[in-house]
């Protein structure tokens, strides 16, 4: 995985105080594989949250949040958002899960 | 072209896509957006949807590059060469050339929220377009204030 542990602590803290202790961070794409450079930062959450307006303002909180920081300044953020809807099963979902690293 | 005539060109760009953006939304009218309708959305909602994100865009990054580092110059603050926007930015907030530094970074989130697809998850598109319209009026009050600052500082 190729995210410095400041990265890795950046992102889970500001994970942690935009949606709370129930979220979940993973890693995927390429900055998973450490034979790669550069590249974008590819984010899955999964949040027990349900309300979509809510979703989004937190969304875009904690990619403010991780921009204004010196780790990801510049850097390309994409942040894939799982809420808790049993009946939507998106491929990428498992990708994120089965081939990303936990943070 | 000299540095005042360089601010006033880049004053009238911005000017000119504050107006267009309050047209546009003035004309979508601001609705509430529904998983349902954020589906179906009509012809001219998506035309004007894409017109406000790309005036928005255009609005930020002019403002961004050509407004507000002038803005902490006409202000005669000292500033580092290798400062960071970050920094400005939080200069800018102290000076009250911009209300806020964070909603500046979240209106720039915005921007690619808009182009997010969000397949298959229409209550979270609905979402992001609803948050996205908020803030072309956030950003169109942040340039007035912007603006404001400028034009107090630039007058002798």
């Amino acid at each position: 995985m190729r995210l410095t542990s400041r990265q890795v602590q950046t992102i889970k803290s500001a994970v942690l105080r935009r949606f709370g202790a129930g979220a979940h961070v993973w890693l995927f794409g390429s900055r998973v594989d450490d034979k790669r450079r550069g590249g974008d930062f590819d984010l899955y959450l999964e949040t027990e949250l349900t309300e979509p307006d809510d979703i989004i303002d937190r969304k875009i909180g904690l990619l403010a949040d991780l921009h204004a920081t010196p780790e990801f300044e510049d850097e390309k953020i994409d942040l894939v958002i799982r809420p808790p809807l049993p009946d939507v099963e998106l491929p990428i979902y498992r990708i994120a899960r089965t081939e990303g690293v936990a943070l | 072209m000299n540095g005042t005539e360089k601010l006033q060109a880049a004053l009238a760009e911005c000017r000119l896509h504050a107006e267009v953006l309050t047209e546009a939304l003035d004309e979508l009218g601001q609705p509430h957006f529904t998983a349902e309708s954020a589906t179906h959305l009509t012809s001219a909602q998506r035309r004007l949807l894409d017109q406000l994100a790309y005036r928005f865009a255009k609005l930020q990054d002019s403002m961004g590059e050509k407004v507000l580092n002038q803005a902490i110059e006409l202000a005669e603050e000292p500033i580092a060469e290798d400062v960071t926007f970050a920094q400005k930015l939080q200069r800018l907030e102290r000076l009250g050339a911009i209300e806020s530094a964070a909603e500046w970074r979240e209106l720039r989130e915005l921007r690619n929220q808009i182009a997010h697809e969000y397949a298959d998850q229409p209550g979270l598109r609905a979402a992001a377009i609803n948050r996205f319209v908020i803030g072309v009026g956030r950003l169109i009050a942040l340039w007035k204030q912007a603006e404001a600052f400028v034009s107090r500082h630039a007058t002798p």
